[in-house]
């Protein structure tokens, strides 16, 4: 019989959207904007993401 | 920043303090009204724009920073509920923190209000693709029909059937998955305080190499008082279909109950 399994490994892109996408947003002095997380995040994401593509492909990136 | 929290009435972590990013530093609770933020000192030419700039190309020290702010958040929430804050949200001191909390306040209470005594609960649904197209072969009427149409028909026809065929399967699993997906969503979500779907991710293939397709994914905010129940839930989700592959991730902080573009907003679907 099936039964619900809990999933333990969380790719580091689904964790990056999850803590830079999510959470509260706090107003003010921060040393950083929010809008310069967004624009020093975005570029790493796309990179991570084309990553894991490549490694989940199954012809392998010398293929691609 | 981690998150923030109600005030304590002693105002200090719990003991057991929690390690905070730098080497020595512990979390430390900051009081402002009834609240406190929880934060850590790290060193602040590190998060200069220009430093991070450099910084987030290497890849092994964001991967080690963001799994140690996503350690700390949920070592905190674990203690107390927690709002956790938006990623790489540094002061330069706490009269600065200060100040934020102050602005934010009204809105911050009431998403921890909201929070109180409460996890979330992240839900993927799949399928595997091939058993249940296997399935339907043997049991949908229309499908049956043209398998058995397609078994003496010559070339040509057999080629025009096996494209209705292909046609009818993708439409009648497209409809199980969807129905599934409904009352998945529906069955978890009675037992939750809140639940919202979210976008479909890809899900890699089985182990063993069977392709699986996303179904629902969904996030739950489950007060602890419900988890039993919601837990059992789960486990009556994991039977509806055999082909099904039912997985969790929780109890996690309740980052999908925060409305960021709302600016410390909680996001809908309370209720």
């Amino acid at each position: 019989m099936n039964t619900a399994t809990k999933h333990q490994n969380v790719t580091m892109v689904e964790l990056l959207d999850r803590v830079l996408a999510q959470g509260v947003v706090l107003s003010g002095d921060l040393t950083i904007s929010v809008a310069d997380v967004d624009l020093l995040f975005v570029g790493v994401r796309l990179m991570l993401v084309a990553s894991h593509r490549l490694q989940e492909s199954p012809r392998g990136p010398a293929d691609t | 920043v981690f998150g923030i929290t109600m005030r304590r009435k002693d105002e200090h972590m719990p003991s057991g303090a929690i390690a905070g990013l730098a080497d020595g530093q512990h979390v430390v609770a900051i009081p402002y009204g009834d609240l406190m933020a929880l934060a850590t000192a790290v060193p602040l030419e590190e998060f200069a724009p220009e430093r991070v700039q450099v910084l987030v190309k290497d890849a092994s020290w964001l991967e080690h920073l963001v799994r140690e702010h996503q350690r700390v958040v949920e070592e905190l929430h674990n203690q107390n509920t927690t709002a956790p804050v938006q990623f790489c949200s540094v002061f330069a001191n706490e009269d600065d923190l200060r100040a934020s909390l102050a602005k934010d306040s009204t809105s911050l209470l009431r998403i921890l209000r909201e929070l109180e005594e409460c996890d979330e609960f992240e839900v993927l649904l799949s399928i595997e693709q091939t058993l249940l197209q296997e399935h339907l072969r043997s049991s949908v009427p229309g499908i049956m029909a043209l398998v058995e149409a397609r078994k003496n028909a010559p070339a040509g026809r057999a080629y025009l059937l096996e494209r209705r065929m292909s046609g009818l399967l993708e439409r009648s699993l497209g409809e199980v998955v969807e129905d599934l997906a409904a009352e998945a969503f529906h069955e978890l979500r009675m037992h939750a305080t809140a639940g919202q779907t979210l976008p479909l991710a890809h899900v890699p293939a089985h182990d063993n190499g069977a392709i699986m397709r996303p179904c629902l994914r969904a996030a739950y905010l489950v007060k602890h008082a419900q988890r039993l129940d919601f837990m059992a839930s789960l486990e009556r989700v994991a039977t509806l279909r055999p082909e099904l592959r039912t997985e969790y991730r929780g109890p996690l902080p309740p980052y999908d109950f925060i409305d960021v573009a709302g600016g410390a907003e909680l996001a809908g679907a309370l209720g």
